[in-house]
């Protein structure tokens, strides 16, 4: 016993690189927040820490442990896990997060309670300081099922709260939990009896918490002592140990029932191939008709938006700066760059609401599983469908939703091609290249949006590797839930302003610096300017896409920062607007759709592949992209 | 027979499971288990994925594991 108590001190111990915030070493509660799939420990801690992580309705949205403090508390949300016996990579490194709690939350949803218990006996197992929090009641009320918590308070011998996160987070500050009814005849309890006679662990909770002292106290670290034995000794089998959750012993079915099991009509149409990739292929033309459709809603507000910004705020601007330095700084620099791409808001926000009514509503969860045998063609899985379609939000953050693959290969392999997925960025840059020659983009941007998806898709083909698996739950789908929707799409548009004001307006600001001075720091027409100079060296390599003037191919090149940059330099250096030849403009649409995504997409696979892997996908990359822009100006030239 | 074998709609009862390590821990936590009923709910393209149903949860998995389920056929009286 002695031993195993030094082992839980030494737990204790381990917990401390998470507890010290810089040099304020002070004794901090950390609470992780573990549990299955798709629970809800990102909403929920997003709710209790005020944050504003990525969530969603599919299993597998988290990939990486994230903590934040909050008084003296430490939250730490980790990506869901099954068991401690992890399957994929985000499953180990739950386990070890969990390792250092003081306090887990298992976040358990009341859909699919019973696998959930699986994970809570092992939790209470590893740490007595187990609270269950039930998440989606009001689904499983719709679903006309029931759970009793205080009956499975007292069936685990630990807390069983189902109130809201706001409650919750007054409980674990004063540390008042509610008191356990242990339920001696209870079958799913773990290793009462010693956890009973180590002074219960429920009482030692809400004693050592009280005035935000460690949670643990004596007791508490006996009962951790105890519970740590048996795993000790059972050692990677305890996980089987534990009892199956399929034998409901009579106990539990008083305490829950998780209602009707059969799908419900509209679920079955999903389900159903045919139905599912109609459905998602006329959502997609639905919502870029929409988006780009010149009479429709995203166009209409974006010239409001660009008319106000540029010609009104910009135009008012220009009449009350007196200095010609100042005004061309302010109105044709910031204002008409970064200005520009920031009238594209409207329609960002239709496109990323669509990609969040699918996600949330469990479509995407549902096509996933209907489009695997796609996937299975280019030796991916239907999971890569989630990867691909976030691509369309965020390259960078569709890279680190390859975590929860198994096979390293097809891990690679998506990262790889996801640069093809046209993100939010490019849709201000496609825009300006196809504007000047179309009155209507529509179709053109429909045709560029699904070359990406299927370049994206038969190139992985070509990328050798091993085959990934597929065991993945699959969520219900059902009415998306408005406030996880409108605080997604809050959240990404407010990231997209942030971006266009602060870093694509300094860009603006140094590209304008550059193209109005020359050597001598002089002011000068943009003809005689620093930028051109050096802009001139690189021109060539874009002679055989039939771009011969240097402002392009600097705007071109200023993408690699980011996409939005393409666009506000185009307005800034080229005020009179673009004038482009067919083949030009289809030569440039071809660039940009395949060639490298930006440098935080390049730093987002650093961090999952390595440097080496990387330079080298990018470096491929790019001499393709310009190859096809070569190709794509050659043979519409032709016509 | 194994779950491949069924049709949609088809429920059966898992009489063994011939898988170890990762993939069977994984099934095992979403209640694949020796006597459990599963639903098959749909196939997807190309029939590379079943969509089984086990009690509540809702599971895709590829031919090559979903083969190793052995399953034998409830009937469903008319």
């Amino acid at each position: 016993v002695k031993f195993l108590s030094c082992i839980a001190k030494r737990n204790q111990h381990c917990g401390k690189p998470i507890t010290q915030k810089g040099e304020g070493a002070k004794a901090a509660k950390v609470v992780v927040l573990a549990g299955n799939p798709n629970a809800g420990k990102t909403t929920l801690f997003n709710a209790l820490t005020h944050s504003n992580l990525k969530t969603g309705n599919w299993h597998g949205v988290t990939t990486v442990a994230k903590q934040k403090w909050v008084g003296d508390i430490v939250f730490v949300d980790v990506p869901g896990m099954y068991s401690f016996n992890g399957y994929s990579m985000e499953e180990g490194e739950a386990a070890r997060a969990i390792l250092k709690a003081d306090v887990i939350i298992n976040v358990v949803d009341c859909l699919t309670l019973k696998n959930s218990l699986n994970l809570t006996r092992q939790l209470i197992k590893k740490n007595g300081n187990v609270i269950v929090y039930l998440t989606k009641q009001k689904a499983l009320r719709n679903n006309g099922g029931f759970v009793d918590a205080q009956a499975l308070s007292a069936n685990l011998g630990v807390p069983v709260l189902d109130c809201t996160a706001k409650q919750l987070k007054k409980m674990l500050e004063s540390g008042s939990l509610p008191k356990v009814e242990i339920n001696k005849s209870g079958d799913l309890s773990v290793g009462l009896s010693s956890r009973l006679s180590a002074s219960g662990s429920a009482g030692g909770f809400v004693g050592g918490s009280a005035g935000g002292a460690p949670v643990m106290s004596v007791g508490g670290a006996a009962v951790m002592s105890s519970g740590g034995a048996s795993v000790m000794s059972a050692g990677g089998a305890a996980v089987m140990s534990a009892g199956g959750a399929a034998g409901l012993s009579s106990e539990l079915s008083k305490a829950y029932s998780g209602g009707e099991a059969t799908l419900k009509k509209w679920e079955r149409l999903f389900y159903n191939k045919y139905f599912a990739l109609l459905f998602f292929v006329a959502a997609m033309a639905f919502t870029f008709f929409v988006t780009f459709y010149p009479t429709m809603l995203g166009a209409f507000l974006k010239d409001a938006l660009e008319n106000l910004i540029v010609r009104g705020f910009g135009g008012w601007l220009y009449g009350r700066l007196q200095n010609e330095i100042v005004r061309s700084f302010v109105c044709e620099g910031i204002i008409a760059g970064a200005g520009g791409v920031l009238a594209f808001i409207p329609q960002i926000t239709i496109l990323y609401l669509f990609l969040t009514l699918l996600d949330e509503s469990g479509i995407m969860s549902a096509l996933s599983f209907v489009t695997d045998g796609i996937f299975e063609k280019v030796n991916l899985s239907g999971r890569a469908a989630f990867s691909l379609i976030s691509g369309f939000g965020c390259t960078a953050a569709a890279i680190s939703t390859t975590r929860g693959y198994v096979n390293d290969d097809a891990r690679k392999r998506t990262i790889a091609v996801l640069p093809y997925i046209p993100c939010g960025a490019k849709l201000p840059v496609f825009l300006t290249f196809l504007s000047p020659l179309f009155k209507n983009p529509f179709p053109a941007v429909c045709v560029l949006y699904f070359c990406g998806l299927a370049l994206s898709v038969v190139l992985s083909k070509f990328l050798k590797g091993g085959e990934e698996e597929m065991i993945t739950e699959i969520t219900r789908v059902g009415a998306p839930q408005l406030s996880a929707v409108k605080n997604k799409l809050f959240f990404y548009v407010k990231g997209f302003i942030i971006k266009v004001t602060t870093y694509v307006t300094i860009f603006c600001m140094a590209s304008w610096l550059l193209s109005h001075f020359n050597w001598q720091f002089k002011f000068v027409e943009v003809d005689k300017s620093m930028l051109c100079a050096i802009s001139r060296l690189v021109c060539p390599i874009f002679y055989p896409m039939g771009i011969r003037d240097w402002r392009i191919a600097y705007a071109l090149i200023t993408g690699f920062a980011a996409k939005e940059n393409v666009a506000a330099t185009i307005a800034l250096l080229i005020p009179e607007g673009l004038s482009l030849s067919l083949a030009q403009s289809l030569s440039l649409c071809a660039f940009l759709l395949t060639c490298p995504a930006c440098i935080s997409a390049f730093a987002a696979s650093v961090k999952e592949v390595g440097f080496k892997l990387t330079a080298k996908i990018n470096a491929v990359q790019l001499a393709l992209s310009f190859m096809l822009a070569y190709a794509a100006y050659f043979l519409v030239g032709l016509l | 027979m194994g779950v491949f074998d069924l049709r949609v709609g088809d429920s059966a009862t898992i009489v063994k499971i011939n898988i170890d390590g990762g993939a069977y821990e994984r099934l095992h936590c979403l209640g694949f288990q020796a006597g459990a009923k599963v639903t098959v709910l749909s196939f997807s393209l190309f029939k590379s994925c079943v969509l089984l149903g086990v009690g509540q949860t809702r599971v895709a998995i590829r031919r090559g594991v979903a083969s190793l389920i052995e399953v034998s056929p409830i009937e469903v009286s008319p």
